[in-house]
């Protein structure tokens, strides 16, 4: 464990150098819950409930979107692709007593220790902001609940992010393959819009992605939006999505690091 | 002249041979690229399923300005950010020397060294959804759509303006990885039409940060719901980005040492 947490403090220390990077990302999360308050604020309806939410509980809604995806938004994909495609990994990793898996996770883990702190003092200033809009009460029961649907979250973002980050091992350019999970989540995973927004048998659909797990589900519980039986239901597909995620994972790791070559490293 | 358009030619046959050389890349993103419009455009449509108007606009209204704003960021995709990002790599490594050292306007060469083609497909296909949305609107005369197009090229030399600015800062802080995110979040503002905005904000999305000119207003200009006084305010804008931004980049270079000379 010990040389993991080497990992964990090493990009602890380069998420800070990097703090620039991180401010752009702050303002980029500012900027889209921005334009959904913006939105939410300026549409006209004749009905009291949209999609099952009052206009005030969509911006709430934003709020803590913004704010989950800082917990939950893990973005390995990049940097896996890099180290194979330039065979840092065979140094790095590959002669090394290390599971990959989790070495990423504990650098990855690295980022949100300095990231999500920031995350939360942007939401709870933007919370401030839109205060007059925000009448959440939050119930104990939802937020037991939230902690394990964020662990799964985080888990399937993750292991989509390294999987496909192995794809490099077959293909040399894979880079464009990044925007489906961020397609994916943008609007089968809530981020656009709530998953309730879409009609009939589209809404039993996504109930079956592991997009509505990466973000949905965790504010749906946060919102009290699911029975019991719905909740059970939420985390055993969640929990289904991530065991056959690590499978694909760990077939495309070892496939791949058979198949792999590279040179002057 | 003769050799700045020589220059560009050069520039543009050269990536356009390396795009070929990356086949199943160009592909790859012209599939994505495709793919992100049509997810927008969706997204108003599911929000549209739940209400009746956005800020007074009507649906078709809205799918026009989402239209013209996927086009303004395939515009920007394929002129203005791959240069930029090339220019911002180029000091990190050390390797804008080449550049100065040409004998050519530094920053004219630090704007159009690199182009991307990926981005056509989506640009034909929103052409295409832009004239079928136009369409059902009935009335639409060519002057409008026209004079719509002008204020799309407004808003890209505007963009270009303040983007080129906050790139020149590399200058001075490299540790900037995500440039690119920062351009997405700036442009975002301008996804929906600008009157979403309250009072002040409208103001400041109008003069501060133009996010009207990336589609509230060429969607308008086409709509013939405008009229021609947003002309003083473009040649405002864009005067006062382009002065602004080229200040900043005399300033910048009388500053910069080479990090590889």
């Amino acid at each position: 464990m010990r040389k993991y947490w080497a990992f964990f403090r090493i990009n602890i220390f380069n998420t800070i150098t990097y703090r620039g990077s991180l401010l752009i990302w702050l303002m980029g999360n500012l900027v889209s819950l921005l334009v959904m308050v913006a939105v939410w604020l300026s549409v006209g309806t004749s009905n009291s409930l949209v999609g099952g939410y009052t206009k005030s509980g969509l911006i709430t809604y934003y709020v803590f979107s913004g704010f989950l995806w800082w917990i939950v938004g893990w973005h390995c994909f990049e940097w896996v692709r890099e180290i194979i495609k330039d065979g840092t990994i065979t140094t790095q990793n590959l002669t090394k007593p290390l599971s990959f898996y989790w070495q990423v996770f504990f650098e990855e883990l690295g980022w949100h220790t300095v990231g999500t702190p920031i995350g939360l003092l942007a939401s709870l200033f933007s919370l401030f902001i839109v205060s007059q809009f925000t009448p959440l009460s939050l119930e104990f029961h939802n937020l037991i609940f939230l902690i394990p649907s964020l662990i799964i979250g985080t888990l399937i973002i993750f292991t989509i992010n390294i999987t496909l980050g192995l794809l490099t091992f077959f293909f040399t350019e894979t880079e464009s393959l990044n925007h489906i999970i961020w397609a994916g989540i943008f609007i089968f995973g809530g981020q656009s819009v709530p998953l309730s927004f879409f009609p009939g048998i589209f809404q039993t659909i996504v109930q079956f992605l592991p997009t509505r797990y990466m973000l949905s589900f965790p504010l749906e519980l946060l919102f009290g939006k699911l029975t019991s039986w719905e909740i059970a239901w939420g985390f055993g597909v969640g929990l289904i999505w991530v065991a056959v995620l690590c499978l694909a994972y760990k077939i495309l790791w070892n496939r791949g690091t058979k198949a792999y070559s590279s040179f002057g490293s | 002249m003769k050799r700045y358009f020589s220059l560009v030619k050069t520039f543009f046959n050269y990536h356009l041979i390396r795009n070929l050389e990356f086949r199943s890349e160009v592909i790859g993103w012209s599939i994505i690229s495709i793919m992100w419009p049509l997810l927008t455009l969706l997204s108003v449509h599911l929000i549209f399923g739940q209400v009746d108007s956005m800020a007074g606009w009507t649906k078709s209204e809205v799918l026009i300005t989402v239209c013209l704003y996927e086009i303004f960021i395939g515009l920007i995709w394929i002129f203005i950010v791959p240069s930029i990002r090339n220019f911002t790599q180029s000091i990190k490594k050390g390797e804008f020397d080449f550049y100065l050292t040409k004998p050519i306007n530094s920053r004219f060469i630090a704007s159009v060294n690199f182009f991307e083609f990926d981005q056509y497909p989506r640009l034909l296909m929103l052409a295409g959804i832009l004239f079928l949305f136009l369409r059902q609107q009935g009335d639409i005369s060519l002057v409008n759509v026209l004079f719509g197009l002008f204020l799309l090229v407004v808003g890209l030399v505007v963009y270009y303006n303040i983007f080129f600015f906050i790139a020149t800062f590399i200058f001075w802080i490299i540790a900037v990885i995500n440039l690119e995110d920062l351009f997405n979040s700036l442009i975002l503002t301008g996804r929906y039409p600008i009157y979403i905005f309250q009072k002040g904000l409208f103001s400041f999305f109008t003069f501060v940060i133009p996010a009207a000119f990336i589609a509230t207003f060429p969607a308008q200009a086409m709509l013939g719901k405008i009229n021609y006084n947003v002309l003083f305010i473009a040649g405002f804008v864009l005067l006062t980005t382009s002065i602004i931004s080229q200040w900043f980049w005399n300033f910048a270079l009388k500053r910069y040492s080479s990090a590889s000379s």
